[in-house]
């Protein structure tokens, strides 16, 4: 079987179950690819290449005898160095946890993938504790993006929106407390979902910001992202912030039934007003809405607060919570982190209790804006970044670029918001768009995206090489 | 600074005033421009307190250096600032950038908003 690198998750799964493809070979595949081209992108933190493969020749095995583990046997998975992962150390890309001790058990939501079949091929790098940037003062280099090297893959699950763009594995694991699962989703054209919070278990995961915090699947297809999203969802008892709902079951039922008869509001004053966009970035968000218009969907013109109080709202929430988790290291051990990360973590010092409150004040009075226009309309189109990536060797323009975008409203209110192509601008780098949805109605919003997947066929658009 | 431009946009208001009464008689009215001279002059004086109002929400909340030390060695930070002052210094300012931000947008919410819970979401 040729290309086996861009095969998707579901395709292999079934290819699995019916014996059409082995785990081994597969696997071994992408080790291949990993030995080939990760020395230019840096994508894995660490690699279990010997783990996998028995994992794999083990998986062969069960579906030889006709036992498959669940939905994804068979499957190699790639986790942000965040998350806990039995027998790894957790390092968060810093110095700060370099020599960690390897984790006890796996988070509940890399369990789940596990007992779904999946194999896990290794940890992935991320920007310092989830924060910093794409930084050289750290002990591993950051990742690179598999569309032009020169150029920042996004952040902070940098490792995981690389990986998949250069056909490393077919999902993975990232988090997001302010657009970082969506960012690389935007840089690298794949798919990244922001579920709704306390919708996937946060037990497990080196926190950044409590309230903000949510685990997110990253796939190439919108069929996999459901799939994956399917898998890792469901109520945790011992996370405090996991919704006491059982988990989506509709997520993939609905996925092929189209957009007709939907109405789906379209916030253009966030890039044509707030943060005015690249002229590209707009284009591509008007290709968006007139596709999902032609598909016989009702698009209309809705307004939200604007971006620049989420994104205070978001910052102030966040740095104050982060400061509560890093406040000893950073008194002790300040020259352990990279200079992005430290500068974004002491931020936190300097916000009085006054200013949290505030920020959470004003979170309640967003959440109830965004719900109040989410009665009107089924889903929210808007942008997700307002740019092209940027070159990682440009710090200013890292620095100019990181707040302009659309991503932190949906931290600060919780709702589930995807990201993914829109096209690629003149210099072949992705352009994004990001769709959002009600509370836990996450089916309807994969049912959006894969109409515009289907429409423009993003999930066979590739780097180049 | 504020003293003339209020004594030029008085002055000018006058002189406005003074060659509306005076029309119909062209011997006496002032120029044209003194209208326009008062407008530039009470724009600038507004645009002046508008910018001294601004400049002393930045001056309440982006601590100078002396200020952002102490809050640094109160909380702790001692090492950092012997290390990493400009880091410390940055981060402050980028605190008070976002503080400044939310208290404008906080002004306007009623006394009894609250925050609590702090993230609770239900399905609608």
């Amino acid at each position: 079987m040729s290309e086996l690198h861009w095969m998707s998750a579901s395709a292999a799964a079934v290819a699995i179950a019916n014996r059409k493809l082995s785990p081994v070979e597969l696997v071994k595949a992408l080790l291949d690819r990993i030995e080939q081209l990760d020395p230019r992108l840096n994508v894995f933190i660490r690699l279990e290449a010997a783990e996998a493969l028995k994992q794999a020749r083990a998986a062969e095995a069960e579906a030889a005898q006709g036992r498959l583990r669940g939905a994804l046997h068979g499957v190699p998975v790639g986790i942000k160095d965040i998350i806990d992962v039995s027998g790894m150390p957790t390092t968060c890309h810093s110095k700060v946890l370099q020599n960690a001790a390897p984790a006890g058990a796996d988070a509940p939501c890399v369990a789940s993938l596990r007992e779904a079949g999946a194999i896990v091929l290794g940890k992935l790098s991320t920007h310092e504790f989830a924060i910093g940037g794409p930084s050289l003062d750290l002990p591993w280099p950051p990742a690179r993006n598999p569309w032009n090297r020169d150029h920042h893959p996004g952040g902070s699950s940098s490792g995981s929106g690389s990986g998949l763009a250069a056909g490393f594995f077919p999902m993975a694991l990232g988090t997001d407390t302010g657009g970082s699962v969506r960012n690389p989703a935007s840089s690298c054209a794949i798919v990244g979902t922001k579920p709704t919070y306390g919708l996937v278990s946060r037990r497990g995961v080196f926190p950044l910001a409590f309230t903000l915090d949510h685990v997110g699947p990253m796939t190439r297809t919108v069929v996999d992202n459901a799939l994956m999203l399917g898998v890792i969802a469901g109520h945790d008892p011992l996370d405090p912030g996991s919704a006491r709902l059982p988990a989506p079951s509709d997520l993939m039922t609905t996925l092929e039934h189209g957009v007709r008869g939907l109405r789906i509001g379209f916030v253009r004053h966030f890039h044509e007003v707030d943060v005015p966009a690249d002229p590209q970035v707009a284009a591509g968000l008007e290709r968006v809405a007139l596709a999902l218009r032609a598909e016989g969907a009702d698009v209309i013109d809705v307004s939200l607060p604007v971006l620049e109080d989420f994104a205070a709202v978001n910052r102030v929430i966040l740095q104050s919570e982060a400061w509560s988790i890093h406040a000893g290291w950073l008194r002790t051990r300040p020259d352990d982190y990279g200079r992005l990360a430290r500068r974004r973590l002491m931020s936190g010092a300097f916000m009085d209790a006054g200013d949290y409150v505030l920020a959470g004040r004003l979170r309640s009075r967003m959440i109830a804006e965004v719900e109040a226009v989410l009665r009107e309309v089924d889903i929210l189109l808007c942008a997700s970044s307002m740019d092209p990536p940027c070159r990682i060797d440009d710090l200013d323009e890292i620095e100019r670029t990181y707040m302009r975008q659309a991503r932190t409203p949906f931290n600060v209110t919780g709702h589930p918001a995807l990201a993914m192509a829109a096209g690629l601008s003149r210099d072949g780098l992705p352009l994004s768009v990001q769709f959002v949805g009600r509370y836990f109605d996450e089916a309807k919003l994969f049912r959006v995206a894969r109409a515009w997947e289907r429409a423009a066929g993003t999930d066979v658009l590739h780097p180049p090489g | 600074v504020p003293r003339v431009l209020r004594l030029i946009s008085i002055f000018s208001v006058l002189a406005w005033g003074r060659s509306r009464l005076a029309q119909g008689s062209p011997d006496q009215r002032l120029p044209h421009g003194a209208s326009a001279c008062a407008c530039v002059a009470w724009s600038s004086l507004l645009s002046y307190q508008c910018a001294k109002r601004r400049s002393g929400v930045r001056a309440e909340s982006a601590m100078d250096e002396s200020m952002v030390e102490m809050i640094a060695r109160r909380v702790g930070l001692e090492r950092a600032l012997a290390a990493f002052p400009d880091d410390v210094v940055a981060a402050a300012g980028s605190a008070a950038k976002a503080s400044d931000r939310i208290r404008q947008s906080g002004s306007a919410l009623s006394e009894a908003s609250e925050p609590w819970p702090p993230m609770l979401v239900v399905r609608a």
